[in-house]
């Protein structure tokens, strides 16, 4: 290769290693804050701030949802398998809220440790099936033994 | 296989209507932007350049040979 | 093979390409429609729906291949800027500028397509996490590169562009990762390089037809933004000239 044009390959290189570097220690030195949500354990832990508006991202405990007696308000529990933290909504709920799935709920987090959230985002895995698939599944399921959700 | 029972349950998209052909009918109006504006450009680049060029020499003037 | 940079340097001349191309663009045209027409279809008509999305979950016959080009785009175009920037090949600084402006189009319809999906599935159209935040930055970077390819004139312009693209590419891997370095609303990814693929057959196989025709499309696309490069930029050739003239004449 000609030196000049080895000369310009390198500057490339060297541009493209280098924005790769910095970025990487940006992303690095902010990794927690890149994060939409916290897990139940690190709220638990103590983690999240108190009082300040965060989100906590979990599944729902099955068995865990109650309809308030007033108005549209609704408890329910996230886990992470380590820890779970109550949550109270007042508010419409998303199609695909459903217990045993995954949740995200927003809001701030009050003296006995419960969330207050403003908003609740479900959040669904990468799985795809169809309804009759899903079905098929959720009978064979039910006829072995009690599995995980 | 075809999965819906008639059009207008096609069009309902189970409720989500509009958020399916809303996406749709948005992304193509982007698409055809995005072959129509390529072409439109050359089409005006070659009419400039015609514009500008010197009038041709046309073969098919009688003044050339019989 | 002493043959092939002959080859190369044939095709690197924008006339040549505008000739060859011009010959492949109905072939590459009928394909392109062809193939994502069907993949559509079949997506949106007679693949099942998901047991938990409803019907909603077709917006991923659009969004998913439109996502896959958008970040593949920017390789590509980062690419032809690393080429114009090593071997001043001007083809390739054109080729820079067409990949920035469809690139741009498709990030916005990525965006747009996943808004859209995200109001029915997770209850909003729009969240800050890692995911599409990343993917806004996508956005941004073609943007500027657009923006520095105007903003002066000639070489400099191309050479500004380049770099800026060249930066940006550590943005790509960044978002293929996101969902899984970092907490997001948005869902990992379901079809894997490695690994099971986790969607059921008969909803993956119109989803892979779409990809396919996308890429197709893309192709046309890059083709009919490159020719109109070439035009612009070589306007005052003879060559031109003769096209323009010969056209009507």
């Amino acid at each position: 290769m000609h030196p000049v044009r080895r000369q310009r390959l390198l500057a490339v290189v060297l541009l493209v290693a280098g924005a790769t570097v910095a970025v990487g220690l940006l992303a690095y030195a902010l990794r927690q804050n890149l994060n939409l949500f916290y897990a139940p354990a690190q709220v638990v832990a103590g983690e999240a701030p108190a009082g300040a508006r965060i989100r906590v991202g979990g599944l729902v405990v099955p068995g865990s949802v109650e309809r308030g007696g007033e108005g549209l308000e609704v408890r329910f529990a996230l886990t992470d398998g380590a820890a779970s933290v109550p949550v109270v909504y007042r508010g419409i709920l998303p199609d695909l809220f459903a217990e045993g799935e995954a949740a995200v709920a927003a809001g701030a987090l009050a003296e006995d440790g419960t969330l207050v959230a403003d908003q609740v985002l479900a959040k669904h895995d990468e799985n795809y099936t169809p309804p009759e698939v899903a079905e098929a599944l959720k009978r064979a399921q039910e006829m072995g033994e009690a599995g995980t959700p | 296989m075809y999965r819906f029972e008639s059009w207008g349950e096609f069009l309902a998209m189970g409720g989500h209507g509009w958020f399916v052909w809303g996406a749709y009918a948005a992304s193509m109006a982007v698409f055809a932007w995005l072959v129509a504006a390529p072409l439109l450009r050359s089409r005006a680049i070659l009419d400039q350049v015609r514009r500008a060029a010197p009038p041709p020499l046309s073969p098919t003037e009688p003044e050339g040979e019989a | 093979m002493a043959s092939w940079p002959q080859w190369l340097h044939r095709l690197g001349s924008p006339r040549e390409f505008y000739r060859l191309s011009g010959r492949a663009l109905p072939w590459l045209a009928v394909a392109a429609a062809g193939v994502s027409m069907v993949g559509l279809v079949w997506g949106l008509a007679f693949a099942p729906p998901d047991a938990r999305q409803g019907h909603s979950f077709r917006i991923a016959y659009l969004h998913v291949p439109v996502s896959f080009l958008a970040l593949a785009g920017y390789y590509l175009m980062a690419l032809a800027g690393a080429v114009g920037l090593v071997w001043r090949v001007k083809l390739a600084h054109m080729t820079l500028r067409a990949a920035a402006r469809v690139g741009a189009a498709f990030t916005f319809v990525a965006l747009l397509t996943g808004a859209l999906w995200g109001k029915p599935t997770w209850g909003t159209y729009w969240v800050w996490d890692a995911r599409i935040t990343s993917m806004l930055i996508l956005f941004f970077l073609y943007l500027g590169v657009i923006a520095l390819g105007q903003a002066y004139r000639g070489e400099r312009a191309d050479r500004a562009a380049a770099v800026l693209a060249l930066v940006g590419t550590v943005n790509v891997p960044i978002i293929y990762k996101s969902v899984d370095w970092w907490y997001t609303l948005h869902q990992p990814a379901t079809i894997k390089l490695t690994g099971t693929t986790t969607m059921h057959p008969a909803m993956l196989h119109p989803l892979l037809v779409c990809i396919a025709g996308f890429y197709l499309f893309y192709a046309l696309l890059l083709v009919l933004h490159v020719r109109a490069e070439i035009l612009a930029g070589e306007r005052r050739t003879r060559w031109v000239r003769e096209l323009a003239l010969g056209e009507r004449g």
